[in-house]
């Protein structure tokens, strides 16, 4: 390597590290904004790949920075598209653990691919610093990247914990449809045991278990029973209707495990047990509220008659 | 010739190669007074249905835009990085239409499936859910699965992850029209000429900006051919690698540009192995291996993942076909083009005048190749790619064949742009004299500026083009703020994924917003009877609605009151309307008295009733006894 570039090493070493400390406040900055966020959210998922992928597939590809660079981004999405389909089709799912651990593992497999690969060169044209080819210091760079990648997803991850409780919008929770649920009940009898199919949407990686119970004006009548752990977890609930007068409401409640609170209660009029039946749901609207009140759901037990 | 050879050669001719600031304060200034002028053509549309103004506002405004842009791109004195620059905000600009329309939601017929498909995997985590409008968009998640991720680990909405993800793409894909040019050329300047030319293609403005799974896949297929065309210049089986990332990526990501992509790669594959003499033997291996590759993945995928592509695909190949020569037999069954269009009289000018244009335009370049030998095995792909457009053209007389043929150009413009680009180039590099060199410049733009007005024109009615007040029946004007209420308050009543009868346009926004799964109309299930009659529907179509178990039923009461302008309610399969408003109040009105339909919710212009086919049983048994 000649003396002059050499001598020019520190000033360059010095200068990559400013812009590695620029790119990571201004990543940091832009974080925080709603529609930067969505930017650097798609930019740093596919550049260090991108860019990964192609110093270990083809380091010389071009001598132009800039096609380098917008190949790299079209690779990146490409291998987004093929690595966000193989985990929303595996057993993993598709969440925001799985596909930041994806890329980081991604990201650092590629980078042990690629080492040592150099873009070619016929003239030994000033280059990142000593020692350091386009290549490496684009690499150097994409290793920062790449761990912002992984660190401001992860630590906005780690701040809001995840959610233990089933409060937020993250699970829903219906009656199969909640007017049929009525409907099921319908021809009930006092005393008779009636299944109500209801449906719980919640996080693929949500690893909170849940739990649905039945009370008629307050009062339970079914056993609490586990929701099995997927994302879309239909269960039935056995409902032995006592004898009430008409009409009466029903109500299901939600509990989560060691979440100690529950919330998202569904409630509708419910039909008579009387001689006489009320038409189902004869009111016709279904009330979704809060139905934490009146029950101590630090000591359910699951699998337990609450009765 | 190399890179450092073109470098030389440049300075040879005195090129400067530093940017004039001057291209550059334009290019500034032209961006922000366009789009200014462009917003001002959108406000007066949003007022004002009706009108010439706001065509003639924003086609000053995109040329206010476009001009000082293409001209950094395309010009003689720009450097890369400049150049670039100009075609990042020429892909910008081309963008910026179709995002100011639907900033807050999807707009487009298209995009509601789609945006759907995200939130439902943002919802389970996993790909494949159901979704109704366009059910084989679930079948091919490459789009909405890493759109999901953005969503997920930004934290942003999925409309907004949407619109970056697709205007990524969008911009990216004419970088990939440069590198493929830049690899086969050897130039900077026919590289941006030829992604300038690519970017006037009838799609690229409005449909390839929407949020659909066909705008990522173009982008997917411009750079696999911008890989492939790399094969044997530096490398062979490097290039080809990186195709088969992109490839791969397609063939998960949208059915028809697969194919597509398919077909260029073999024709590639065949020019090379018929034209490549003195080339590397293992080129067209590597083309081959890359063809044959994508089409195992592709037939794979549609076997074990989309197995309903065929049936989704096969109307339109075959149907479009058939209907072609109806026409050339007996003259029936074409399309009137422009037919009770509002558009002014220059647009459609233009549109029947750029076909001849860039035909006379491929001549002459055609003339400057034959003169040029020898022949390039990739240019003369790009030929037949190219050619593939003319040859399109009579199908958009039919109806089957139109949505084909508009989709094809998406795909051979890149042809017609790697064969007009260096002709282009070639024009301004030789008016030497200095007086004629600004006028070649001129002709350049003016014609640029022609072929997208006229291929804009050519794609999109006005409704898709720019906002405006509300007009029923139509797609992108049709859902207010009530659909979309009415929508969200049944996801949270009957939870997502219910089963539901409603027309085609209250379907766009219950199948999305509302998330629920859609009855699809068919001879053999034609739920326009349930409006049609005037008292009981028939028996078999209610018996058939409960055996699939559908639940609910939406009713828009203006279809009583207001004519739909030709379009169809329920899909093709429906009879042809003797009279237009289709139904009557009372036709709509009998759900209120029926017994197995519980009106449970109503605003102004909906009702939703709750199927109840127990009461059904009775009734019907009842009326037998």
């Amino acid at each position: 390597m000649s003396d002059s570039l050499k001598s020019d090493a520190p000033r360059r070493r010095a200068s990559l590290a400013s812009v590695c400390l620029a790119v990571s406040v201004a990543v940091a900055a832009l974080w925080l904004l709603e529609p930067a966020r969505a930017v650097l959210a798609l930019l740093l998922s596919v550049w260090p790949i991108g860019y990964a992928l192609r110093v270990a597939i083809w380091p010389g590809c071009s001598r132009s920075r800039l096609v380098r660079a917008s190949t790299a981004i079209a690779l990146g999405i490409a291998n987004a598209s093929l690595l966000a389909v193989a985990l929303g089709a595996t057993g993993l799912g598709l969440s925001r653990t799985s596909w930041i651990s994806a890329i980081g593992v991604e990201f650092l497999v590629l980078t042990v691919l690629s080492r040592g690969r150099t873009i070619p060169r016929r003239s030994p044209s000033p280059s990142w610093g000593h020692g350091l080819s386009d290549s490496d210091g684009l690499m150097l760079v994409g290793a920062v990247v790449g761990a912002l990648t992984l660190a401001v997803p992860l630590l906005i991850f780690v701040s809001k914990a995840p959610e233990r409780s089933t409060s937020g919008a993250t699970v829903q929770f219906f009656a199969a449809s909640p007017t049929s649920a009525a409907e099921s009940l319908a021809g009930a009898s006092v005393g008779s045991v009636h299944p109500v199919e209801l449906v719980v949407i919640r996080p693929a990686d949500d690893q909170v278990k849940y739990a649905v119970a039945a009370f008629v004006n307050g009062k339970a009548v079914s056993k609490w029973t586990r929701v099995p752990a997927s994302a879309k977890a239909r269960v039935t609930v056995l409902v032995r209707l006592p004898s009430v007068g008409c009409p009466y409401r029903v109500d299901f409640a939600l509990a989560s495990r060691g979440g100690g609170d529950a919330d998202r209660g569904l409630s509708f009029n419910g039909p008579t047990t009387s001689a006489k039946p009320c038409p189902p749901s004869a009111s016709g609207s279904v009330l979704t509220r809060k139905v934490s009140s009146g029950f101590d759901f630090d000591a359910f037990d699951l699998g337990r008659s609450s009765a | 010739m190399t890179e450092t050879a073109t470098v030389a050669a440049d300075r040879l001719r005195g090129v400067s190669r530093i940017a004039p600031r001057l291209p550059l304060a334009a290019q500034w200034a032209g961006c922000a007074i366009g789009l200014s002028i462009l917003l001002i053509s959108f406000n007066v549309a949003s007022q004002q249905a009706q009108g010439a103004l706001k065509y003639h506002l924003f086609w000053v405004g995109m040329a206010c835009a476009l001009v000082p842009a293409i001209g950094v791109a395309c010009g003689s004195r720009t450097t890369n990085l400049h150049r670039l620059f100009g075609l990042v905000t020429v892909g910008a600009v081309l963008s910026a239409p179709k995002l100011l329309l639907a900033l807050g939601g999807p707009l487009y017929h298209d995009e509601y499936p789609h945006w759907r498909e995200v939130e439902a995997i943002i919802e389970s985590g996993r790909i494949f859910q159901p979704v109704s409008i366009v059910p084989i968009a679930a079948s091919f998640p490459g789009l909405h699965a890493p759109t999901a991720a953005v969503a997920m680990v930004s934290g942003v909405s999925p409309w907004s992850a949407a619109v970056v993800v697709v205007t990524t793409a969008h911009i990216l894909t004419l970088l990939g029209v440069y590198v493929a040019a830049r690899a086969v050329f050897r130039s900077n300047r026919i590289a941006a000429i030829a992604a300038v030319v690519y970017a006037l293609n009838p799609s690229y403005l409005y449909f390839d900006a929407q949020f659909s799974y066909e705008s990522l896949a173009v982008c997917y297929f411009v750079w696999t051919i911008a890989f492939v065309v790399q094969i044997g210049q530096k490398s062979v089986w490097r290039p080809a690698g990186l195709a088969a990332i992109t490839c791969l990526a397609s063939v998960c990501t949208h059915h028809l540009t697969t194919i597509f992509l398919i077909l260029v790669l073999g024709i590639i594959a065949v020019c090379h192995t018929i034209a490549g003499r003195g080339e590397d033997r293992s080129v067209p291996v590597a083309l081959w291996t890359l063809v044959g590759v994508s089409a195992a993945a592709f037939i794979l995928w549609v076997t074990l993942a989309a197995p309903n592509t065929y049936t989704y695909l096969s109307p339109y190949f075959g149907g479009s076909l058939r209907q072609l020569l109806s026409i050339g037999g007996t003259g029936s069954g074409s399309r009137t083009l422009y037919a009770g269009t509002t558009v002014p009289q220059y647009e459609i000018l233009l549109a029947f005048l750029t076909p001849p244009l860039l035909l006379i335009l491929t001549v002459l370049a055609l003339r400057n190749a034959i003169s040029r030998k020898p022949h390039d095995p990739t240019q003369m792909a790009f030929w037949v790619l190219g050619v593939l457009y003319f040859i399109s053209l009579p199908l958009i007389l039919t109806p089957l064949g139109a949505e084909g043929a508009r989709r094809s150009w998406a795909f051979s413009y890149l042809g017609l742009s790697m064969v007009l680009a260096p002709w282009l180039a070639g024009v301004l590099t030789n008016s030497t004299s200095a007086k004629r060199r600004p006028w070649a410049q001129f002709a350049m733009v003016a014609a640029f500026l022609v072929v997208l007005i006229g291929n804009t024109s050519a794609g999109l009615n006005s409704d898709y083009r720019f906002p405006g007040p509300f007009r029923f029946g139509s797609e992108t004007r049709g859902i207010t703020a009530e659909t979309i209420t009415m929508a969200r308050w049944l996801k949270t009543e009957a939870g997502p994924g219910a089963r539901v009868v409603t027309d085609r346009f209250t379907g766009l926004a219950v199948g999305s917003y509302g998330g629920a799964q859609l009855a699809v109309a068919s001879k053999g299930f034609p739920i326009w009877q349930l409006y049609t009659s005037a008292t009981q529907p028939p028996a078999k179509l209610v018996a058939a609605l409960k055996d699939s178990h559908y639940k609910y039923l939406v009713i828009d009461k203006r279809l009583a009151s207001k004519p739909v302008l030709g379009s169809s309610i329920f899909g093709n399969a429906e009879p042809e309307w003797e009279r237009d408003p289709v139904f009557t109040e009372d036709s709509l009105a009998k759900f209120d008295k029926l017994p197995w339909t519980v009106k449970i919710y109503e605003s102004e212009s909906y009702s939703v009733y709750r199927f109840d086919f127990s009461a059904w049983r009775t009734a019907s048994a009842s009326g037998a006894s």
